[in-house]
């Protein structure tokens, strides 16, 4: 099987969570309860964008802002590569897809009153025994019940 | 407009189930998986070219081992002989086998036994004391001349080297082997018929450590150079072995010699190209006999000079495509970083080579009449045949050897050179074997080095690589994908191993992309702390020109150079415009190739442990490529020794050099050796003592990758790699 052994337990432990701290309902999150819902939205598309079975662009819809900016690229560009990876995938059979990872331990704080705020987090990849784990911080944006990836708004690609 | 994602309860265990079933039910996808079918490896070190008395070295089989496995510390070492036929003994150990700790300032000896500060002569221990392996076989064989088998009629007479290979240093081979705990077997440097030479190994047969119990033998590889090189005259056969070397592939070949079953004509006026046609017959024998367990390596390829249909010279681009093209799993690549590398003229690489005062223009240019930075111009000219190769999308990977004969002017236990360096001293082939717990084979050694992922440095100028190409995730702000790429590069470098990741290839390997897409790549290298093998500790006379104080043996990477260039599929050998051709014709270069990105300490990470980190997106990448990686301690612009762009300059030009065709033929060199502490034997001219032979090769150091290729699945396919 070639599920990632991480995905299983973080996708079912962060959704209950996200149960718990809901109660159910579509209330406006808090900086905890958005840290949960991102940890849980960008490891499962993470997962997925790494299969070529998962890939599918909507699920960029579901993670990165409408306004979403991130060294040149914004949702419609990073879509398209997705789209074009998934169109490439019944002729190509060796291709790549995207190097996964697993979002754990995050902390959403400072945010200001747009309701963008900044994501530490730390992301670990254990495709095999050589486990890779880096703590990042990146902006996110709450709009209601939902939150997304904002991007460091930076329309140059970096040189 | 956007749909959100609401953190309703029923949503999120929705939306995280379908993922789940959607990913778990479906079929594995193998490509996005291919780290888990990667063993884990380490990158390993070792040599397979270097000779002994059997052939023109000056040391003996174990003797050789002994400098290369336990002196300079390489993990596996393939001995390599010439062919042809030798009268020496290369069996017998010196006596004593170590007679003086190495060390500098030891005196020469003409005669031995040698007091607490000399050493063995050039050459070696002397015949005259009757001991060590430059006696004849003729004199040492219990047989006496009977026992040397085969065609001759010298004195004494001389063995051929299949019989050498065969009955003689196979054992010695093994025997070492077994007792070091590491895989040291036997190669051949090839004469190759119409072209110089070429590394090879046949394993097949040879069983050295960690297997154990019955003895293996060399059978295949004695065999091999009866049959094609083009030394070996012999035509009895192999004796009693009754060889023949037709291939089953050329049946009824009509060029074969009836007597000797070879075939036995060469390159000449009469018979243009028949050399090379025996070449290539050898390579379908490689590829009947032992078709994964050889390897074919043109070696110092360009110090010969261009191809001559009618003579044994060098190869141009058409014949290492002809090559490659014929069995791609056994001839993948060469030693474009050759040996000699302390010789006055750097790797033996010069203008008017072989012109003596007697013939003063009679020599043959090497190709690019020197080498640069101590590699040869077919892989040191960025856009040239190397980077032609690579844009074809071949599997062509570049290799080092030591090619160690003897120290010129030294001893084999002095640390100066004016000739050769000793395997691991100086250059090294750091390569990725996949072992996991197990004992690291040569099999596995082999198959490392035909993968491409391997690398090749000067002068421990760095000892770990981690270098990869990864699809930049659009789930991940750059920023973010880019920590994670990096921080895999660098645990992969502190582990002297390779990235592993999905969606990532590493040297050697391809990264298959839809087109768009973006790609990071990741290097990680070690700066070791230490202090390499050169014995000056003075500073570096080449960086003195530009007020830079570095010992020489202790050097710092300056800058890392990231090379890249298009990939336009294999070029038809009908094709012969773009086929074949000399460096610089059009057939021999790749005009996309160039520097893409130079990193150094104002753009890379580094680590107290020395360790650095650096990486560079490639956006929107439309079309498939390559990227390789070059790097050394010296600054662009260093006089006479690179360009403003970095690129190495002519290593001859640098040097002080021996001109017959002038009226003063002693030449000055530029850069001259002006501290205290500049040994004596620097050449000196016009009362100048000069950076040259060793100390100018320790002053200039460089590592070499092999590539990763890109694929973008609309654009020309990448045959060469997986």
């Amino acid at each position: 099987m070639n599920f990632k052994r991480f995905t299983l337990p973080a996708i079912v432990l962060s959704s209950l969570t996200a149960l718990v701290a809901c109660g159910g309902s579509s209330t406006s999150l808090t900086p905890e309860t958005a840290a949960i819902a991102m940890t849980s939205k960008l490891s499962s598309t993470l997962a997925a964008l790494n299969l070529g079975t998962g890939l599918n662009s909507g699920l960029l819809l579901e993670l990165l802002d409408s306004n979403y900016l991130d060294g040149g690229a914004n949702q419609a560009s990073s879509r398209a590569v997705v789209d074009a990876t998934t169109a490439a995938i019944s002729t190509t059979p060796d291709l790549s897809f995207f190097p996964s990872a697993e979002v754990t331990n995050a902390r959403v704080t400072d945010c200001d009153s747009n309701n963008i705020c900044n994501m530490t987090a730390t992301l670990t990849n254990q495709d095999t025994e050589d486990t890779v784990s880096v703590e990042f911080t990146t902006k996110v944006k709450i709009m209601g019940s939902a939150v997304y990836l904002y991007g460091d708004q930076v329309a140059t690609a970096p040189i | 407009m956007r749909k959100q994602f609401t953190l309703s309860p029923v949503a999120i265990a929705a939306a995280s189930l379908v993922s789940l079933i959607s990913v778990m039910a479906a079929n594995p996808v193998l490509a996005a998986e291919k780290a888990k079918t990667k063993a884990a490896g380490k990158y390993v070190t070792g040599d397979f070219h270097n000779h002994s008395t059997c052939s023109d070295g000056s040391l003996s089989m174990k003797k050789l081992i002994d400098k290369s496995v336990k002196t300079y510390g390489l993990d596996w070492f393939v001995q390599a002989d010439h062919g042809g036929s030798s009268a020496r003994n290369c069996t017998l150990s010196e006596d004593p086998f170590e007679p003086v700790v190495p060390a500098l300032g030891l005196t020469n000896n003409t005669t031995g036994p040698y007091g607490a500060s000399n050493t063995y002569p050039v050459g070696g221990q002397p015949e005259t004391m009757l001991k060590g392996p430059n006696q004849s076989w003729e004199s040492t064989l219990p047989g006496g001349r009977a026992a040397i088998k085969g065609d001759g009629t010298a004195t004494p007479k001389r063995m051929w080297r299949w019989q050498e290979i065969q009955e003689f240093q196979y054992k010695v081979t093994e025997d070492e082997s077994r007792a070091r705990l590491k895989p040291i077997w036997i190669g051949l440097e090839q004469n190759a018929p119409g072209h110089e030479h070429v590394s090879t190994i046949v394993l097949q047969g040879q069983k050295p450590w960690p297997q154990t119990g019955v003895a293996g033998n060399a059978t295949l590889q004695a065999q091999y150079e009866y049959c094609f090189d083009r030394s070996d005259t012999d035509t009895s056969r192999g004796a009693e072995n009754q060889w023949d070397c037709s291939v089953a592939a050329s049946p009824a070949d009509s060029r074969i010699n009836a007597t000797a079953r070879k075939i036995t004509g060469n390159n000449s006026t009469a018979t243009p190209d028949l050399g090379h046609a025996k070449t290539m017959e050898g390579i379908k024998w490689l590829l009947e006999k032992a078709p994964t367990t050889s390897l074919f390596v043109p070696a110092h390829l360009e110090r010969a000079g261009a191809y001559n249909p009618t003579s044994s010279r060098g190869f141009n681009i058409e014949h290492l495509r002809n090559f490659n093209n014929l069995a791609p799993n056994i001839a993948f690549g060469f030693e474009s970083a050759p040996g000699h590398q302390a010789a006055d003229t750097r790797g033996e690489y010069a203008p008017n080579r072989g012109a003596s005062l007697a013939n003063p223009t009679a020599g043959i240019d090497s190709v690019g009449k020197g080498t640069f930075g101590g590699v040869g111009i077919y892989a040191a000219r960025i856009g040239g045949v190397w980077d032609a190769l690579l844009g074809e999308g071949r599997k062509w990977w570049f290799f080092a050897s030591s090619d160690y004969h003897n120290r010129g002017a030294f001893g084999a236990d002095q640390l100066e050179s004016t000739q050769d360096f000793h395997p691991g001293e100086y250059q090294k082939d750091y390569v990725l074997v996949r072992k996991g717990s197990n004992n690291l084979t040569a099999e596995g050694i082999i198959d490392g080095l035909r993968s491409g992922n391997s690398w090749v440095a000067h002068g421990d100028l760095i000892d770990r690589l981690s270098f990869v190409a990864c699809a930049a995730n659009p789930a991940l702000p750059q920023k973010v994908f880019k920590a994670l790429i990096e921080k895999a590069a660098s645990n992969a470098a502190i582990n002297n191993a390779e990235v592993r990741m999905n969606g990532c290839a590493t040297m050697g390997e391809k990264l298959v992309i839809a087109p768009g897409a973006d790609v990071v790549v990741a290097i990680a290298v070690r700066d070791p702390q230490g202090k390499n093998y050169s014995p000056y500790s003075f500073p570096n006379p080449s960086l003195k020109q530009i007020n830079i104080t570095q010992p020489l043996n202790a050097p710092v990477l300056d800058h890392i150079d990231v090379i890249g260039g298009n990939v336009t599929g294999f070029v038809s050998p009908t094709d012969t415009a773009k086929y074949a051709g000399l460096e610089g014709s059009a057939a021999a270069s790749n005009s996309t190739a160039a520097i893409k990105k130079v990193f150094n300490s104002a753009n890379w990470t580094a680590a107290a442990d020395g360790v650095r980190v650096m990486s560079y997106r490639i956006p929107a990448v439309k079309v498939s490529q390559y990227v390789r990686l070059r790097g050394t301690n010296l600054p662009a612009s260093t006089p006479f020794e690179t360009d403003a762009n970095g690129n190495p300059l002519n290593d001859y030009d640098l040097l002080p050099y021996f001109d017959p065709s002038k009226t003063d033929p002693e030449q000055p060199g530029k850069v001259e050796c002006s501290d205290a502490a500049c040994p004596t034997h620097m050449r000196t001219v016009g009362g100048k003592k000069y950076s040259s032979y060793d100390v100018s090769a320790w002053a200039d150091l460089w590592f070499y990758s092999n590539p990763v290729y890109i694929e973008v699945t609309n654009s020309v396919k990448i045959a060469g790699a997986k």
